[in-house]
């Protein structure tokens, strides 16, 4: 069966095929564990024995193997055999979904027929789809008063519209369902179904499981995962919500679940983070390896100099601030998983061990794969989404080896890695001069390189560290300032050669500029672009000046959604006033519950006194404070004016 | 930027920060000294923690690199 | 061995110190006591320090672990075999388990204090640091810049009641 949907039931799993096809297996997997001394824990070990019967079993972890026991019981038992040994037992395959479990113990997945590859570069997709849409504004509206299935409008009472929702559902049976604000909207639609005695069957069996709403830290933010309820026997796609949706489309969500052994159900509302980690589990899964359910085991213990040397990011090479003529930006393509891949990078190799490191091995594959799709995505546009996908699972896998509960993790393998990657930008920063190559900047995993034999570098490059490279050319480009004069990382603009302009880090792309500001930066951007080398854009200076006037005078008339500014909630207390904080309160007062991590727009209608509106209630903004930002969005852009423009082998000095 | 120890260019910044103050209690026609001594530190942060742990050290590098740019520009 | 942390306050060998004090007055214990250096001293840290970077300066030899979860914390202390202990508290290390769990490292601290000095340092204290703090021979807040004030002296058993007004 192509599994399109997995539900856990009492004593086993219902696994759902495509068209409503249902399986159930019964499964009541065992967790594990390990006493570093037995003798000490008899007495908990024979009430174990005989409550629930103990099976003397090999415990293989990535690291060793080890003798253990198995036994079937809940994860209550789990946590007191914690407590009852100290916390000395440590226990494994405790927090497993058991079809996930189920499905890699067997060497099966979810999306997939038996048998097939996992990796393979197309796979069959093929599913009866549907789209179903709540007009009323999700959030703020607890009353659905028109809806829309695969783009049809229907009105009518709320009786009514449900009817005929069901109906159509019924009649089209579909596998995949495609819902804006799904996980927002779907409560209300089941209770009220259920109230109104429709048999709203989007859900196979009327049940639906509940994903939680969370609001958890994620690489240095707060992030919001809202609640969901999740159906049985389709796929229901919150396309408004869904990361992995946004970004990578169906095939990406498919792809995800291919991977991870969990129904696309999941995959479409878990993070990058989350389902690198269903990855690593799967795979572990499928080769044997017992799943840790804490991390027990800490770094070495280390002279503080050592960690000093350690403790680094990736290498940067400052810009000097200013504008260059024809430069090359040199790309490796998925540099740390490389590193991972070709290092044989793991938690039990990274002290020296020999073998074929698990971290390696498992991420091999995936690279291997997102180099393909990379390379058929530029032919064909269909592998976009795969691409994606992987590109995100990679992208995600470097910074999971340092995440604190992350099952395979290992900051001394976080460490290696980035210590690599310093090195790899050094040897190819020197690679490039010996090419006669003039390094303008490098952040990481970038180099921007301009004269010499670029074509050699690269080559040369790609050769010696064994990871390819991607080049991007610009005519010019321009390197902005920090606050204290040296050159920023990653803030910079410029024309590539195919006429397109490049932005990065500036207020046009930064998430929480309204869109007036934005479009106005933009606007500087479209004049810069007729500049064919930095010697051409002084003469742009004057229009840019009037763009600016333009904009200033403009802002009375702005439309209120223009002025609407996007942020991300970091907390929802603050110990000062603030905008933010005003902004939150409001919509606390329009009954909307705001969680840190959770996106929230706002307009400013008065600075000084730091006092916001949401979006639906602004009517008025404050001139003088969005000016203010219309002020920064220009002089983030006019240094470039002010300095000397020297011939491009030189660039620019101020 | 590390996890636990502070980046050595947010020390330098520091340091920089620091000589920059310290310029304030000299007589006017020094000041402009440690206003360039500052700049001079900074010259060289993004690339210096490669190899350095001790912003100090760091810093110092920095100046003396930019010391001996300068004096062969104007032997 | 034995450090003069402050007037009228000396830690020893065997004692477990749980101390609240301001950053700056705590970094003193690095920067004012060259002796240390004699002594075999790790520092535990938990996810991210606020005192580590500025706890060494060049010439610091000190070893260093970190604990990024409870279980990790666990492990380090049961391990350490170091003359002096200094762990640096880390509330997140806590959410998941609870007071349970800060319950049991702080037996374990004080297990490893009968041979060694170990501090427990916060410079505001929560109830995952009241927690493990029970356990400790003495409990002492170091005030900013004036007279260090001993708020109790619990020489007696770990087991005893303390009533600890911070938490």
């Amino acid at each position: 069966m192509w599994i399109l949907d997995a539900a856990a039931e009492r004593g086993g799993i219902r696994f759902w095929g495509r068209g409503g096809e249902s399986k159930r297996v019964a499964y009541t997997p065992p967790f594990l564990f390990t006493l570093e001394d037995p003798h000490l824990h008899r007495d908990m070990l024979d009430g174990l024995e005989d409550r629930f019967g103990l099976a003397p079993c090999r415990v293989r972890t990535i690291f060793s193997e080890e003798e253990g026991y198995a036994i079937t019981a809940s994860r209550k038992v789990a946590g007191l055999i914690e407590e009852q040994s100290g916390y000395s037992a440590k226990i494994y395959n405790l927090d497993l979904r058991p079809e996930q479990r189920f499905l890699a113990g067997k060497g099966l997945t979810t999306c997939a027929f038996p048998g097939e590859d996992r990796f393979a570069t197309s796979f069959d997709r093929s599913l009866a789809m549907m789209e179903i849409g709540v007009a009323d504004p999700p959030y703020r509206s607890r009353v659905v008063s028109r809806m829309a299935v695969d783009g049809k409008t229907i009105t009518g009472s709320l009786p009514e519209m449900l009817q005929e929702l069901a109906t159509t559902i019924d009649d089209r049976n579909p596998d995949l369902i495609l819902f804006p604000h799904a996980d927002y909207w779907m409560p209300l639609l089941v209770s009220s179904a259920e109230e109104l005695e429709i048999l709203l069957r989007i859900s196979r069996t009327g049940r639906y499981s509940r994903l939680s709403a969370r609001s958890y830290w994620s690489y240095g933010r707060m992030v919001h995962r809202e609640g969901a309820l999740i159906p049985e026997g389709r796929c229901l796609i919150d396309s408004s919500r869904s990361f992995t949706y946004r970004e990578s489309g169906i095939a990406g969500v498919l792809l995800a679940s291919r991977m991870t052994g969990l129904a696309p159900n999941l995959t479409a509302r878990l993070t990058p983070g989350t389902l690198i980690s269903a990855y690593e589990n799967y795979e572990a899964i499928l080769r044997g390896i017992a799943v840790p359910f804490r991390k027990w085991d800490p770094e070495e213990t280390r002279p503080i100099a050592r960690l000093r040397e350690a403790d680094k990011g990736g290498m940067i090479f400052q810009p000097h601030p200013g504008v260059y003529d024809d430069v090359v930006q040199v790309d490796f393509t998925s540099m740390y998983p490389s590193i991972i891949v070709g290092q044989n990078l793991s938690p039990e190799t990274v002290a020296g061990g020999g073998g074929g490191g698990f971290l390696a091995s498992v991420l091999a594959p995936v690279l291997g794969l997102r180099l393909k799709t990379k390379t058929l995505k530029k032919e064909d546009g269909r592998y976009a989404g795969m691409d994606s996908l992987l590109k995100w699972m990679l992208v995600t896998s470097f910074g999971y080896t340092g995440y604190r509960n992350a099952k395979f993790g290992s900051i001394a393998v976080h460490e290696a890695i980035t210590r690599q990657s310093r090195e790899i930008l050094i040897a190819a920063k020197e690679c490039a001069e010996e090419c006669g190559c003039r390094v303008l900047h490098g952040i990481v995993d970038s180099l921007w390189v301009a004269g010499g034999d670029i074509p050699r570098f690269v080559r040369e490059t790609e050769a010696a560290t064994g990871i390819a490279t991607e080049s991007e050319e610009y005519r010019w480009i321009a390197f902005l300032p920090m606050a204290d004069g040296t050159g920023a990382y990653n803030r910079y603009f410029g024309r590539l050669t195919d006429g397109a302009m490049k932005i990065r880090g500036v207020a046009a792309r930064r998430g929480d500029t309204p869109p007036y500001v934005r479009s106005f930066q933009e606007g500087i951007f479209s004049l810069l672009e007729q500049a064919e080398c930095a010697a051409e854009l002084d003469d742009r200076a004057g229009d840019v000046q009037e763009l600016f006037s333009e904009a200033v005078s403009g802002l009375s008339s702005a439309a209120i959604a223009d002025l609407v500014i996007t942020r991300r909630v970091s907390r929802t207390e603050y110990r000062h006033r603030c905008i933010e904080g005003s902004a939150i309160r409001a919509y606390g007062m329009a009954g909307v519950a705001v969680e840190a991590g959770m996106e929230i727009g706002y307009v400013v209608r008065d600075g000084k006194r730091l006092i916001a509106d949401p979006p639906w209630e602004a009517t008025t903004a404050d001139p003088a404070y969005y000016r203010v930002l219309l002020e920064r969005a220009y002089e983030e852009v006019m240094p470039i004016f002010s300095w000397e423009i020297s011939p491009s082998s030189k660039g620019g000095s101020s | 930027m590390g996890r636990s120890i502070g980046s050595v260019r947010q020390g330098v910044n520091e340091i920089a920060r620091r000589w920059e103050r310290a310029g304030r209690a000299l007589r006017k026609e020094d000041q402009t000294y440690a206003a360039r001594l500052a700049a001079m530190a900074r010259a060289h942060t993004g690339e210096g923690f490669y190899a350095f742990d001790d912003p100090l050290e760091a810093a110092v590098f920095s100046v003396f690199i930019e010391l001996l740019k300068e004096h062969d520009v104007d032997p | 061995m034995e450090i003069r942390l402050a007037p009228y306050i000396t830690l020893g060998t065997g004692t477990f110190a749980a101390i609240v004090a301001p950053e700056g007055e705590m970094l003193r214990l690095f920067t004012d006591h060259p002796e240390l250096k004699r002594y075999l001293f790790l520092y535990i840290s938990g996810n991210g320090s606020r005192l580590l970077t500025r706890a060494g300066d060049r010439s610091a030899t000190f070893d260093v672990r970190r604990a990024f979860t409870e279980h990790q914390l666990l492990t380090i202390l049961r391990e350490a075999g170091h003359t002096i202990v200094f762990i640096e508290h880390d509330p997140t290390l806590f959410e998941s388990g609870g007071r349970s769990m800060a319950a049991a490292i702080g037996k374990v601290i004080a297990e490893v204090s009968t041979g060694s000095l170990v501090i427990l340092y916060t410079p505001a204290p929560d109830r995952f640091f009241g927690e493990m703090a029970t356990y400790a021979d003495r409990i002492i807040t170091l005030a900013p810049e004036t007279a260090p004030v001993q708020k109790q002296s619990i020489r007696a058993k770990r087991a005893g009641q303390a009533t600890l007004e911070a938490f």
